[in-house]
């Protein structure tokens, strides 16, 4: 059975500006990948690696052993779930419409599955059931990223890709969303890369921690390598979360 | 979605709508189609037309009233066909159809060689109403006993200090304000070009002394203003009369024995008291149109 | 009032002049607006183009409308024809500009997502730019209604019809009670449409409702 993702010697520019250079990587299924680094590192670029929004200028990106170069971006992004920092949900369509999207988008859903998709989507994020009616700008921070990641899951995705999902939220909420993200992880296998800044929240949640710096990756491992046996000074203070 | 979709709908439904009533401006239908220029003496002349062909025969009549531009936009359209028929002076004619730049001053010789060059372009004159519409110049009250004016030649020695105003077709044309003022020496502090409707106001409002007005204008006697002595019986008479495509005549043999009856039919007077009934007392063009027909005995038979 | 004496009397003239300004109108602005969209969407996907159509459009936008019209004569003739056609060529601005400037404004973290969720090429512009764009597109449309019908006005003078006939008639036969009954019908007829085109502009905003910067 192929890999989730494999990563092969990629290098990306924006422009004549190197962001990631020559970078090589292997997600196993079912692993959950953190990443982590200062901004600039790279690391939401590499992420844009996965579903194609970004476009290697060297290199090879394989999804689930299928060539990205060589697949139909459009198809493989529906299968791959997305979820940004502040939610980004669609402001002209209900939370019900928003969470239905990606399977919407090459199947036509009656109202009546449409309505019984949001309600377990929402019952999977802890969201009351009567927030399928309202409109984005009804919600709360909080109520906004958990719906975007109801919209990044609900078509059942292999791989879930998230961009820093809970900057934008207060700290308790953090911890509950990250608490129902480790669940859900677990119940249902599913592979996930996740970007964060903050070491605390990358320890909690990773099974495996990969730290970038200046479009590269520095340093991976799971939580006690990298306490054990850090690369150098910058690793270090990193890991202590300064 | 569902309230988008009802929109969506809505929306073409309405563009549907929309363009279904835009084809129909333009649809055509076998009417007569009469055109106007505009001014007051048109639209009764036209409404004249059009009731006595209402009246005499099956077809259908539409009018387009008040074409700006006058003959210049008439003339083309006649001859694409957009119009049928028109009511036009023969000297304009002559000057802005036919682009002569010499006038013919002899009125039957003019009337044939008219005849003659229209033949050549498919159209055709069915006679004359009976009335000529000259040019003449008109002075408020005040400036007439200020400087003694009442013929053309007072008024030449008097032009360096008045400023004239005229309708463009009459400024442009070398046969109407330049040779004006060749003719008579006329040296007028300045000159206003403006639409024919314009001059009345302009000249009540003292922003201009003379204008050129039209003999069976209504504002002549409204307004009190005196109408100046063309001493040296310098310019010619422009008789009224119909222009119409020839093949018209043809598509509605009917159409000829209508036209006919305007000819020899009206008077200077009756022309500038029926002006003057529409402008001054308010009338309707098509009311005092038929007045007059009911009078002669040529509706309702 | 004299104004509304007329109106009576002359009642059918004015219904008449009334429908036929609001055919003319309609017309125009369904053909601006049809052709003013496609136009913003082509321009608003090849961007190279856009500077130099939306250049062109705001200069014919200065020419003076009894200027085309003139010019539009000797090939279209007078009459409704010509009115519709220079009516058309006014309503494009409003709305190549506001469709234009609706799709390219649209916030690109949200176009990021969408297309990251796997939307291709159609659903992208049909589910995503086009209904966030709806705002700024409605808002041009108001503008080009009110002027299309404003301008109606001039249609008049080569021989369309319209409430312009009663304005130039008035003028013509010296009677400025007609050309101010004429002109207050344009002015009502104008702020009707623009009314209703705020109630929905309202209608839409509600449900859209984007806070800038979400």
């Amino acid at each position: 059975m192929s890999r989730a993702i494999e990563i092969r010697n990629v290098s990306a520019a924006y422009g004549s500006n190197e962001v990631l250079r020559r970078v090589s990587l292997d997600v196993e299924r079912g692993e959950f990948l953190v990443i982590i680094g200062p901004s600039g590192c790279g690391k939401t670029t590499l992420l844009k690696l996965i579903n194609g929004l970004v476009l290697p200028a060297a290199g090879e990106v394989l999804v689930e052993g299928e060539r990205l170069s060589a697949c139909s971006l459009t198809d493989l992004r529906r299968r791959i779930g997305y979820a940004v920092q502040g939610a980004k949900l669609f402001p002209h369509m209900t939370v019900q419409d928003n969470i239905c999207y990606v399977p919407c988008l090459d199947k036509k859903l009656s109202k009546e599955e449409r309505r019984a998709m949001a309600e377990r989507m929402l019952a999977m994020v802890d969201l009351p059931k009567e927030l399928a009616g309202r409109f984005p700008r009804q919600l709360s921070g909080g109520q906004k990223q958990r719906v975007g990641i109801a919209r990044a899951m609900a078509a059942s995705p292999d791989i879930l890709l998230m961009d820093e999902p809970f900057g934008a939220v207060d700290e308790i909420t953090r911890r509950t969303l990250q608490g129902e993200l480790s669940d859900l992880q677990e119940k249902t296998g599913i592979t996930i890369v996740f970007i964060t800044h903050d070491i605390e929240e990358a320890f909690k949640l990773g099974s495996r921690i990969l730290i970038m710096k200046d479009g590269m990756i520095w340093q991976e491992g799971c939580r006690e390598e990298l306490l054990e046996k850090p690369r150098d000074a910058f690793v270090k203070q990193l890991l202590c979360g300064t | 979605m569902k309230n988008t979709n009802r929109i969506k709908k809505g929306i073409a439904v309405l563009a549907l709508a929309g363009m279904v009533c835009g084809l129909g401006a333009c649809g055509e239908k076998e009417t007569i189609k009469i055109a106007s220029k505009p001014m007051t003496e048109q639209y009764i002349l036209t409404e004249m037309l059009a009731q006595l062909i209402e009246d005499g025969t099956d077809y259908e009549v539409e009018i387009t009233k008040g074409v700006g531009g006058g003959t210049t936009n008439i003339h083309p359209a006649l001859l694409k066909g957009e119009f049928d028929l028109y009511p036009e002076y023969t000297r304009s004619a002559w000057l802005n159809v036919l682009k002569k730049e010499e006038m013919e001053k002899d009125d039957d010789k003019l009337y044939e060689e008219l005849l003659a060059e229209y033949d050549a372009l498919g159209l055709t004159w069915t006679g004359l109403y009976g009335f000529s519409n000259t040019y003449g110049l008109a002075v408020r009250q005040d400036t007439a006993e200020q400087y003694g004016l009442s013929t053309y030649s007072e008024l030449a020695a008097a032009s360096g200090e008045l400023v004239f105003g005229g309708n463009p077709d009459y400024i442009e044309l070398e046969t109407g304000y330049p040779r004006l003022c060749e003719a008579y020496g006329m040296q007028f502090k300045d000159t206003v070009q403006m639409e024919i409707a314009l001059k009345y106001e302009a000249l009540k409002n003292e922003e201009v002394d003379v204008i050129n007005a039209f003999t069976t204008d209504a504002q002549l006697a409204a307004n009190n203003l005196v109408l100046l002595a063309d001493d040296r019986v310098f310019f010619e008479t422009y008789d009224a009369g119909t222009v119409v495509r020839k093949d018209a005549l043809e598509k509605y043999p009917e159409l000829r024995g209508i036209l006919e009856k305007m000819n020899g039919l009206i008077t200077e007077t009756e022309m500038q008291q029926m002006n003057y009934e529409v402008e001054v007392n308010g009338r309707e063009d098509k009311d005092v149109a038929r007045e007059f027909l009911e009078n002669k005995g040529l509706l309702g038979h | 009032m004299q104004i509304i004496q007329i109106l009576w009397e002359r009642r059918v003239f004015f219904v008449t002049c009334l429908l036929e300004h609001i055919r003319i109108s309609l017309t125009a602005v369904v053909c601006a607006g049809v052709l003013g969209i496609l136009l913003g969407v082509f321009i608003s996907g090849h961007k190279k183009l856009a500077g130099a159509v939306l250049g062109v459009v705001n200069v014919i936008y200065t020419i003076p409308s009894i200027s085309l019209l003139g010019f539009l004569i000797p090939f279209t003739g007078i009459g409704n024809k010509t009115a519709i056609i220079a009516l058309t060529v006014y309503g494009l601005l409003p709305i190549v500009r506001n469709t234009y400037t609706g799709l390219t404004n649209v916030d690109a973290g949200i176009l990021e997502v969408a297309e990251g969720l796997g939307s291709d090429g159609r659903q992208m512009m049909f589910r995503i730019r086009f209904p966030l764009a709806l705002p700024v597109i409605i808002s041009g449309f108001r503008n080009m209604v009110v002027m299309i019908i404003a301008m109606g006005g001039i249609a008049s003078f080569i021989g369309a019809g319209g409430l312009g006939a009663a304005i130039y008639r008035g003028i013509t036969t010296y009677n400025m009670t007609l050309t101010a009954a004429g002109s207050v019908l344009i002015a009502l007829l104008a702020l009707l449409s623009d009314w209703l085109l705020a109630r929905a502009q309202k209608m839409v905003n509600r449900r859209y409702g984007i806070e800038q910067g979400d």
